[in-house]
C-alpha cells in the first residue's frame, strides 16, 4: 500500500536503468509510486556492471532459469492412453544460478514465484534457451527491455512490488516466446502474510488454487525452428490447465478442500485467447483483476467484491476469484473453462480440475491451533506457553492467541493453562477452557491485572476450569460461552475440568472431554427444574446442545456423540477433541498402549478416527473407516515430554 | 417534473395490467392479427407439484431449424414432454424466487431426426449459476448425474430452491464441447420476491417489454456429420465418430436460435415452426412532458454459446445492472458489452422523446433524405420518411418502408461483425433491432396505452 495509506493502484514495475524516467504517462492517471520502485537491472550482455545494482538498498534475490524441455501430454484424442510429446522452453525458479544445468522446466507450470509487498527483489534470469529472452511482467508498467539477455547469458530484473495479486511473466521479445511455454506466474503477498489475497478482509482464503490457462499448437513447439514458423498460421489443438489436459484417464490433480473453506482461484489466462473460467455450483467472488481489487462494481475498497458465476479473462489476463466450498464428502466441484476448448469430443472441454470435498483427515492445507500442557517451548523461533495458542501452517508455528496480552499470566501458585480450544478462523474468536481455576483478572483476587477490562463481562472472581470462555476478537471482550456448574459439571475436583472443546458458533453446539469419568451415578440437575443421570468416560465426547440455537448457557440437554472407549481407549483420557463433518480427532492425556510401536499414538498426537459413525441401531459400537491414525504429531515441533504434551487441538 | 411514488406505482399497475392481457394472446396460440407482433419473453411456468414444487419435464429432442438463406440445420434441444415439435432453444424457465424447482429429465428413444430423443449416449442438464443443485438418478457424469440412453425411460431429477432472482441459462453438462454445441440449451429467468415487474428489488422494468436474447454459435457441417451418422443407424458415442472439434468453424450466429433477419419476426411466427422466440426489442419512449412515468423495457443477455460475444446497439446506451444474476452496486452505462461463453447480464433501455418534446408537438418539415441513405437493403427502409418520432413522411415511389406508425428502428448486433452474416450473406446472424415506438397515450383519464397506430 502507498505511504499515504490509500489505495495504491500502481501495481508493480519491472524496470531497468536504461530508460531513465519510468512510465510517466502512467503516474499523470495514478497515484505517485514508491520511491523505492527508482531501480536498475543489469544485463551481463550489455555493458551494466553489478555495481550499479549493489548501490540500490539491499534487495533479495530470486533465480529464474529459461531452459528447453519436453512435456509429455496426455492425449484428448484416446482419453489419454497415449501422450503428445511437446517441445517447449520454460522458466523455473533455482536455488542459485548453479542449479540452472539440472533443473527441468515444466510447460504451464503454476508453481508462482513468491514475492511479498514492498520488498526489494533482483530476479536473476539465467538463460539457457538458446535465443535470447528477456523478462516482462504482463500489462504491469515498467520500461520494456527491448535488448534482452543473450542466449548463454544472465542478467537481472529490480523490483519492488507495491501491490499484493497474482500476476503473469513472459519472455515478449518474439510473440513466440510466450506461447513456446516462456511463461510463469507472480504471486505478491501482502505485507502482512499470505492469507489474505491482498491485505482485505474480503481476500482472506484459507488455501489457493493457481490455474494457468494455456494451449499449445503443437506444430509450432516441435518445429525444428519454431522462430521460422508463421504466426499466422497458428492454429492450436491442446488446451490446457496447469500444463496438462483433461482425459478420461489422465486429469489434473483434485485439490481436496473442506466445506466452508475459502478457497481462492488465481487465475493466470497465458494463452492468447479470451478464456471464460466457471465453477459448478458455487459463485465466484471476483476480488481483483490483474492484481486490481474489484469491489461490487468497483465503488469502494472494501465492498463486497459481485460474486459471478463466470470469470472472464481477457488473454494475458490475471484473476483473483473466491469461492466458499459447499458439497457432501467426495463431491467433485468442476472449474473449466466455457468456452470449451478441446480438441477430441468427450471430455467436455479439456480445460478442467475439480475440486474435492474431503473425505475425512486433514488436508494438505489443513491449520493446525494448539495448546500446550504445562509448559514453555520455543517452536520454531516462536516461544509458546501453556496459555497461549500457536497456528501451524504446515510450514511455521505463528502464534494466534496469546494468554498474557489477555489477562492470563502465571502468577504465584496461580498456573494460567488453556487445556481446551477452538478458534473461528476467519473472525480471529477464540473459544477455550482453563485446565485450573485461575483469578479472574480484575477480580477480588487479581484487581491489578492489567486486563481486567476484557473480562468485565464475566461474573465472579475465580474462572473455573469447568467454564467455557470465549474471546469476541471484534470488541475485545471476554465471556463465559458456557458455564458448567449450569449443566451439571462441578467444581468441587478437576473430574469436570472441561480439558477439549469444539463448538458450533452458529447453533451454540458444545462438544467438550472431561478430565474424569462423570460417574453414571452422579445427578444432573438441568434447567427444566428436573434431574436426570448422565454419564460419561473421560474418552467419551459430549455434547451440549441449546435448546436455542447460539445461546448455550440456556436451557439445553447433554448426550455422547463420541464413545471412544469403543475403539481400543481406556483411560487414556481425551484431552483434546476437533470434530469435522466426518471425523473425530482427538488428542489424548496419556500414552495410548496399544498397539505400543505401529503406530505409537503419543500424547502429543492429533489422532483420528476417520468417517466417525456412532453406534448403530441394536449396536454399542462406535466405528471408523480403517484403523485410528495420527494426522500430526506435534513432537515435530519440539513439543515433547508430558509437560508439553498438547492438551487442546482445533482444526481450521 | 417529478412524480410521486403512488402515479409510478399506477403506471406499473396499468402497464402490468396490459401485460397480461397480452400474455393471454400471445400464449395461447393467437389468431392471425389478434395481436401486436411482439416478442417480449414467452415464459414457461412450469407446473406446481404437490409438495408445492414447481416443476418441469423436459426430452431432449432433434429437430431442424431454419435460417434466412434457406438451409435448414439438424440440431439437439430441450423440449417439454408432450409438445408435439421440437424446439430450438429450450422452453424458457420461469421462476419466483424462493420456489423449489424440480427439472426432471428424459432422453426419449432416438427414432428418426424429427420427433424422437438425441442420439447421445448421455445427456444432462447444468444450472450455471444455481447453487445447491441436487441430481438424483440416472448414471454419474463427469460433471452431474445423466440420463443413460441405453436404459429404456432412464430420467434425472434436478432440484434447487431460486435463491436469487437473476437471468440464468441452463444447458448441457455431457460432452459439453459438442452437446452445448449442438443446441442443448435454455433461458432461466428468476423474478425477485417483489414481483413480476421487477428485474431485482428496486429495478421495475416495463413488463410489455421483457426480452431474453440468448446467444449461440453454430458449424453446420459438425451437425450434418451427426446428422448423417444418426441416420445411417449409428447409436451412443460412434455417433460423434466424425464429428472433430478443432475444424469447428461457426457459419450461423443466433440470437434466441434464429439468425437475422428472421430474429425480429414475432415470437411463435408460423414460417419458424421450431424456433419460436423472436428477439425484436422493443422500447416505448418516454415524454418526460405527459405526465406518465414510462419504465425502461429490460433486456436480458445470456450467452449460451461457446464462443465470446461483443454485442452493442445503436442509437442510445444502455443501463448494465447485473451480471450472472447479480445485481450491481450502482447501474452503470454500457455500450459495447462483451458477453464471454456462459455469461448473463441485465440491462435497461429506454429512450426519451427529446425531438417532440423540444418541438412542442409540431415536428418540423425535413426534406426526405437521399434515396442511398434510405435504403436498408434491397429497396426496402425501417425509415418512415420523418426524422420525427411517431411521424411519417412520403418515401419514393420506388423504396418499401417497414415503418408502421413513425418509430424508430436501430441495430443491436455483434461487434464481431463476422458474425452477422448467414454463411458469409449479410446482413444476418447475431443481429437484431431495437424498435422505438411513441411515447404511450393517455385514451382516458389515468388510462395509457400504447399509440394505436403501432399495433
Amino acid at each position: 500500500m502507498a505511504a499515504d495509506g490509500g489505495l495504491q493502484l500502481m501495481t508493480m514495475s519491472f524496470t531497468t536503468r536504461t530508460d531513465g524516467p519510468m512510465n510517466t504517462k502512467r503516474q499523470k492517471t495514478r497515484r505517485p509510486r514508491l520511491t523505492a520502485l527508482v531501480a536498475a537491472a543489469l544485463f551481463a550482455s550489455i555493458a551494466v556492471t553489478t555495481a550499479n545494482v549493489s548501490s540500490a538498498a539491499a534487495a533479495t534475490d530470486k533465480w529464474l532459469c529459461a531452459k528447453g524441455g519436453t512435456a509429455s501430454i496426455a492425449n484428448p484424442a484416446d482419453g489419454g492412453l497415449t501422450n503428445v510429446s511437446v517441445s517447449f522452453t520454460g522458466f523455473v525458479e533455482v536455488p542459485s544460478a548453479a542449479d540452472c544445468a539440472t533443473a527441468v522446466p515444466r510447460l504451464g507450470d503454476p508453481t508462482p514465484v513468491r514475492l511479498t509487498e514492498g520488498v526489494t527483489y533482483n530476479i536473476h534470469v539465467v538463460n539457457q534457451a538458446g535465443f535470447a529472452i528477456n523478462l516482462v511482467g504482463v500489462g504491469l508498467s515498467g520500461a520494456p527491455d527491448l535488448i534482452g539477455i543473450a542466449p548463454g547469458a544472465s542478467g537481472a530484473y529490480e523490483v519492488t512490488p507495491v501491490v499484493p495479486g497474482t500476476y503473469m511473466y513472459e519472455s515478449d521479445l518474439d510473440p513466440r516466446h510466450s506461447l513456446l511455454g516462456l511463461h510463469g506466474v507472480i504471486v505478491v503477498d501482502p505485507a502482512a502474510g499470505p492469507t489474505s489475497a491482498h491485505g482485505t478482509a474480503v481476500s482472506t482464503y484459507d488455501t489457493e488454487q493457481i490455474i494457468v490457462i494455456t494451449e499449445v499448437d503443437v506444430d509450432l513447439n516441435n518445429a525444428v525452428d519454431p522462430f521460422a514458423v508463421d504466426s499466422l498460421a497458428y492454429d492450436p489443438d491442446l488446451f490446457l490447465i496447469n500444463g496438462q489436459t483433461n482425459t478420461t484417464n489422465v486429469q489434473v490433480p483434485p485439490l481436496v478442500v473442506d466445506p466452508g473453506e475459502r478457497v481462492l482461484l488465481r487465475y493466470i489466462n497465458a494463452s492468447p485467447a479470451n478464456n471464460t473460467m466457471t465453477v459448478v455450483g458455487l459463485r465466484q467472488e471476483l476480488v481483483a483483476f490483474d492484481g486490481e481489487i474489484q469491489e461490487g462494481s468497483a465503488v469502494g475498497v472494501g465492498e463486497t467484491p459481485l460474486d459471478v458465476s463466470n470469470v472472464f479473462l481477457s488473454a494475458g489476463q490475471t484473476a483473483d476469484a473466491m469461492v466458499t466450498v459447499f458439497g457432501s464428502p467426495g463431491q467433485k466441484i468442476p472449474i473449466y473453462n466455457r468456452n470449451l476448448l478441446t480438441s477430441a469430443v468427450g471430455d467436455n472441454g479439456a480445460q478442467l480440475m475439480f475440486l474435492q470435498v474431503n473425505t475425512g483427515g486433514l488436508t494438505a492445507h489443513s491449520k493446525i491451533y494448539f495448546s500446550l500442557n504445562n509448559a514453555v517451548r520455543n517452536m520454531g523461533g516462536v516461544v509458546i506457553r501453556d496459555e497461549d495458542v500457536a497456528r501451524w501452517d504446515g510450514t511455521n508455528v505463528t502464534m494466534f492467541f496469546q494468554g498474557s496480552a489477555h489477562g492470563l499470566i502465571d502468577n504465584g501458585a496461580n498456573l494460567a493453562d488453556i487445556d481446551g480450544v477452538d478458534v473461528d478462523r476467519i473472525t480471529g474468536d477464540v473459544w477455550f477452557s482453563l485446565r485450573q481455576d485461575f483469578p479472574r483478572p480484575g477480580g477480588a483476587l487479581d484487581p491489578s491485572n492489567p486486563h481486567a477490562a476484557e473480562w468485565v463481562g464475566v461474573a465472579g472472581d475465580v474462572l473455573q476450569e469447568n467454564d467455557v470462555f470465549r474471546y469476541d476478537a471484534s470488541t475485545g471482550l471476554m465471556s463465559i460461552w458456557l458455564d458448567g456448574s449450569a449443566i451439571g459439571l462441578n467444581d468441587l475436583s478437576n473430574i469436570h475440568d472441561i480439558n477439549g472443546l469444539d463448538v458450533d458458533p452458529v447453533t451454540g453446539v458444545t462438544n467438550f472431554t472431561t478430565n474424569g469419568n462423570i460417574s453414571p451415578f452422579h445427578n444432573v440437575p438441568l434447567f427444566t427444574g428436573s434431574t436426570t443421570t448422565f454419564g460419561a468416560m473421560n474418552e467419551d465426547v459430549i455434547r451440549w446442545t441449546p435448546d436455542v440455537a447460539a445461546a448455550p448457557s440456556g436451557a439445553g440437554s447433554l448426550s455422547v456423540v463420541a464413545d471412544l472407549s469403543d475403539l481400543g481407549l481406556a483411560g487414556e483420557n481425551i484431552d483434546a477433541v476437533a470434530l469435522t463433518p466426518t471425523d473425530v480427532m482427538f488428542s489424548t492425556t496419556n500414552e495410548y498402549p496399544n498397539p505400543p510401536a505401529t503406530p505409537d499414538f503419543d500424547r502429543d498426537d492429533l489422532v483420528a478416527c476417520l468417517g466417525h459413525q456412532p453406534p448403530a441401531a441394536g449396536s454399542v459400537t462406535d466405528t471408523c473407516f480403517g484403523p485410528l491414525s495420527v494426522q500430526f504429531d506435534a513432537d515435530t515441533l519440539n513439543a515433547g515430554g508430558i509437560a508439553g504434551q498438547v492438551d487442546a487441538y482445533a482444526i481450521g | 417534473m417529478a412524480f410521486s411514488t403512488r402515479n409510478k406505482l399506477a403506471a406499473i399497475i396499468a402497464v402490468a395490467a396490459m401485460a397480461g392481457g397480452l400474455a393471454a394472446v400471445t400464449g395461447g396460440g393467437s389468431p392471425a392479427g389478434a395481436a401486436p407482433a411482439t416478442s417480449t419473453v414467452i415464459c414457461d411456468n412450469g407446473t406446481v407439484a404437490p409438495d408445492g414444487a414447481i416443476e418441469y419435464n423436459l426430452e431432449a429432442r432433434d429437430g431442424y431449424i431454419q435460417e434466412p438463406d434457406g438451409n435448414t440445420v439438424y440440431a439437439w434441444s430441450y423440449t417439454s414432454v408432450g409438445q408435439p415439435l421440437f424446439q430450438f432453444p429450450g422452453p424458457t424457465m420461469c421462476i419466483d424466487e424462493g420456489a423449489t424447482v424440480r427439472v426432471v429429465l428424459t432422453n426419449p428413444d432416438h427414432v428418426d431426426n424429427l420427433s424422437g430423443g438425441i442420439p447421445a449416449a448421455t445427456t444432462s442438464i447444468l444450472f450455471p449459476g444455481q447453487v445447491g443443485v441436487t441430481a438424483t438418478g440416472g448414471v454419474a457424469g463427469l460433471l452431474t448425474q445423466e440420463v443413460d440412453s441405453a436404459v429404456p425411460g432412464d430420467s434425472v431429477t434436478y432440484e434447487f430452491v431460486a435463491s436469487a432472482p437473476g437471468t440464468y441459462i441452463y444447458q448441457s453438462g455431457t460432452d459439453q464441447a459438442v452437446q452445448v454445441q449442438m443446441g442443448m440449451f435454455g433461458g432461466l429467468i428468476i423474478y425477485p420476491a417483489v414481483g413480476r415487474g421487477f428485474a431485482y428489488d428496486g429495478e421495475p422494468f416495463d413488463t410489455t417489454h421483457e426480452y431474453l436474447l440468448l446467444f449461440h454459435e453454430m458449424d453446420p457441417d459438425l451437425h450434418t456429420e451427426v446428422e448423417l451418422a444418426s441416420r445411417n443407424g449409428l447409436v451412443g458415442d460412434a455417433v460423434l465418430s466424425n464429428y472433430h472439434p478443432l475444424d469447428r468453424k461457426s457459419r450461423y450466429w443466433t440470437i434466441n436460435g434464429r439468425s437475422f433477419p428472421d430474429v425480429i419476426a414475432p415470437n411463435n411466427a408460423p414460417t419458424l415452426p421450431t424456433q419460436p422466440y423472436g428477439g425484436l426489442v422493443r422500447v416505448n419512449a418516454d415524454d418526460p412532458t405527459d405526465g406518465f412515468d414510462q419504465l425502461p423495457s429490460l433486456v436480458r443477455y445470456g450467452n449460451a454459446g461457446l464462443e465470446n460475444h461483443p454485442f452493442h446497439p445503436h442509437g442510445n446506451t444502455l443501463r448494465l445492472i447485473a451480471q450472472d444474476g447479480r445485481p450491481f452496486p450502482d447501474e452503470i452505462e454500457a455500450y459495447t458489452k462483451t458477453v464471454a461463453a456462459g455469461q448473463t447480464f441485465d440491462l435497461l433501455a429506454s429512450w426519451e422523446d427529446v425531438e417532440a418534446w423540444q418541438g412542442n408537438g409540431a415536428p418540423t418539415p425535413i426534406n426526405v433524405p437521399a434515396l442511398d441513405n434510405l435504403v436498408f437493403k434491397g429497396g426496402a427502409s425501417f425509415y418512415s420518411g420523418d426524422p420525427n418520432l411517431g411521424q411519417k413522411q412520403d418515401l419514393p415511389a420506388t423504396v418499401t418502408s417497414y415503418s408502421v406508425c413513425g418509430e424508430y428502428y436501430f441495430p443491436w448486433h455483434s461487434h464481431a461483425l463476422q458474425e452477422i452474416v448467414n454463411y458469409n450473406e449479410g446482413f444476418g446472424g447475431m443481429l437484431t433491432l431495437w424498435r422505438v415506438d411513441p411515447p404511450m397515450e393517455e385514451v382516458s383519464p389515468g388510462v395509457w396505452q400504447p399509440t394505436a397506430a403501432c399495433n
